[in-house]
């Protein structure tokens, strides 16, 4: 099953870069620590055999009486939406009606 | 009134003996004393505007929450009411909508008197992982409340509200629940619509009513149980009715009724936690309850199972969390990447970073089939285990946890040894199944012990209805 030989310092900041998130020296001991538990324990799953077993995702796939073609169906009809002010109460940043963000394009 | 069940309310509410502000005054009192550092957000005065109100009008309650005060997980979004699931990053969120479950409620009458704490996203069961606090047990406080939902248990056992709405991933009601000696009751998974309920792991999340009587739950249950059409997720199968025949329900209900239980799952418990569930099968027996063997051969293997899904489910859910449209955001990080890194990094606690990485690695390349969808086969298997159980027994026995509430401090030590014990509860919301905690005895510590009843799939009426008749049978 699990192909790594071991949870390295390295994977760990790798993965957390992935999920956008920075670790402290003393987090990525602490989080390799927890991945390699979590992992190790995890191993046990191999000793059953699934080849044949088909994935459950979610528990209403289950209920296909449920759903038209698999899809869930609504009235397609118009509703009012939140509207731009409300919307932007929340935001960090805001200016002429937009969410504001740091400069993705630098000026030459 | 503090220890009345919700039907009482309502009777007293009726019949004029009590009235609508005499009720909310109760819960106000409460708050003001509370020792358990429950409470994040206070919203005692709409609600005494609101119980002024139908003071004034004079008219009979509408429904069975009429003019109850209750609270809310601080993980269900309240329009105009700070909403934070128990996490920096949503500090100052200030929801432009009501999501189903409180709107629902609102509409029902029922009066929110505050949101309640709970570990951050939903993510643990002692109820430390946030950075508003513990949430202490209310009958003990050098123990905690559980979690995740522990907020929610302690307001209603402190009286701040008769009941509360908590969600359940792994059990975030149901241990709560048991720490606190209350009925916690996770529906099936569809059952109640989850629109506008901060998800944790979207496949899993159920929300959840905690009360003090399954009675009270059902109370609930009618008015949480509409076809939502903006959870595509959520069974048509329209409003509960269930608490007239609760009350109706006929002395000798339980009799001829089949239980089945895993013996294993019984030996490894706490003593004095197994001793009271082996008193409270005898219940069952006495009151003419057929007790079953049955086998749950893959139950073993949920813990990890669980862990790979939800935080799969977790990581994906939380990269909305970006600093952009709402939430922490650091500002002047330099660029819109460093925007996404500085305020995910400072906003996210550490048991929830834990599994947003924990997550990303099971979902990344290369890992995805050996662990992501590894787990969700093994998932089957659990489902399958409880339909084959099924076909012998029409109600499963289990524990809730292997001991009574957790010491302060226990969860943070080691999140790893935490989650095993979601051992119990877990395998319930990967097979998508009502489960009902109940409370029955006490442990050494003098703390509450209970056990769980488990029905088939959208058999949520007849649990209730099992769980009620117990109730009234220990009577």
């Amino acid at each position: 099953m699990a192909q790594f030989k071991e949870i390295t310092a390295e994977l760990v900041v790798h993965v957390a870069s992935l999920a956008r998130i920075e670790l402290r020296a003393d987090e990525i001991k602490e989080f390799q620590g927890h991945m390699a538990k979590v992992l190790a324990h995890v191993e046990e799953l191999t000793s059953v055999p699934t080849d044949h077993v088909e994935p459950l995702f979610s528990p209403m796939r289950e209920n296909p009486e449920f759903y038209v073609d698999g899809r869930a169906q609504r009235n397609d009809e118009v509703r009012p939406s939140l509207g731009t002010e409300k919307i932007l109460r929340n935001a960090p940043q805001s200016e002429l009606n937009q969410f504001k963000v740091e400069a993705v394009i630098e000026e030459s | 009134m503090k220890n009345s069940d919700i039907h009482s309310l309502h009777l007293g509410l009726k019949e004029k003996k009590i009235s609508y502000t005499e009720l909310l005054a109760e819960s106000t009192q409460a708050a003001r004393k509370s020792q358990t550092n429950c409470l994040i957000t206070s919203t005692l005065e709409s609600a005494q505007e609101s119980a002024e109100q139908k003071q004034k009008a004079g008219l009979p309650p509408q429904t069975y929450l009429d003019g109850i005060p209750f609270t809310l997980k601080d993980l269900f979004v309240t329009e105009n009411v700070r909403t934070t699931a128990g996490s920096m990053v949503l500090y100052n969120y200030i929801p432009p909508y009501d999501g189903y479950v409180s709107k629902s409620l609102k509409e029902a009458g029922a009066l929110l008197v505050g949101k309640v704490s709970c570990d951050e996203f939903g993510m643990g069961s002692t109820n430390e992982n946030t950075p508003f606090g513990v949430v202490a047990n209310p009958l003990n406080p050098a123990f905690v409340a559980g979690g995740s939902s522990g907020g929610s248990a302690a307001a209603v056992v402190e009286g701040i509200g008769h009941f509360s709405m908590g969600t359940d991933t792994g059990g975030s009601i149901r241990l709560p629940a048991n720490f606190c000696g209350l009925v916690g009751f996770k529906p099936s998974y569809g059952r109640v619509s989850r629109y506008g309920q901060i998800a944790y792991a979207s496949s899993l999340d159920q929300a959840s009513p905690v009360g003090k009587t399954v009675l009270d739950i059902a109370c609930i249950m009618e008015q949480i149980t509409e076809k939502d059409p903006l959870d595509s997720t959520n069974a048509p199968l329209g409003a509960m009715k269930i608490v007239d025949h609760l009350i109706t329900q006929k002395k000798d209900y339980l009799a001829g009724k089949t239980l089945g239980v895993e013996k294993s799952f019984l030996e490894a418990l706490n003593p004095d936690v197994k001793k009271e569930l082996e008193d409270a099968l005898r219940v069952f027996e006495k009151n003419g309850v057929k007790i079953v063997d049955i086998k749950l051969p893959h139950l073993k293997y949920c813990v990890s199972t669980y862990y790979l899904i939800a935080t799969s489910e977790a990581s994906t859910n939380l990269a909305r969390y970006d600093g952009i449209h709402y939430g922490y955001r650091h500002h002047h990080a330099g660029d819109l990447e460093n925007t996404y890194r500085q305020s995910r990094t400072e906003g996210f606690g550490t048991e929830v970073k834990k599994r947003i990485i924990l997550g990303t690695f099971a979902l990344s390349s290369g890992y995805h089939d050996a662990y992501f969808k590894k787990a969700c086969k093994m998932r089957r298997l659990i489902a399958q285990d409880y339909d084959q159980a099924f076909k012998q027994c029409q109600f499963i026995f289990a524990p809730v946890c292997a001991s009574t509430a957790f010491s302060q401090g226990a969860g943070v030590k080691d999140s790893f040894q935490m989650y095993m014990n979601d051992l119990y509860t877990i395998p319930v919301n990967l097979a998508g199944l009502p489960g009902l905690a109940l409370p029955f005895g006490k442990g050494q510590s003098g703390l509450p012990t209970g056990f769980q009843l488990v029905a088939p799939r959208f058999q949520d009426e007849e649990l209730l209805k099992f769980g009620h008749a117990f109730q009234k049978g220990v009577k």
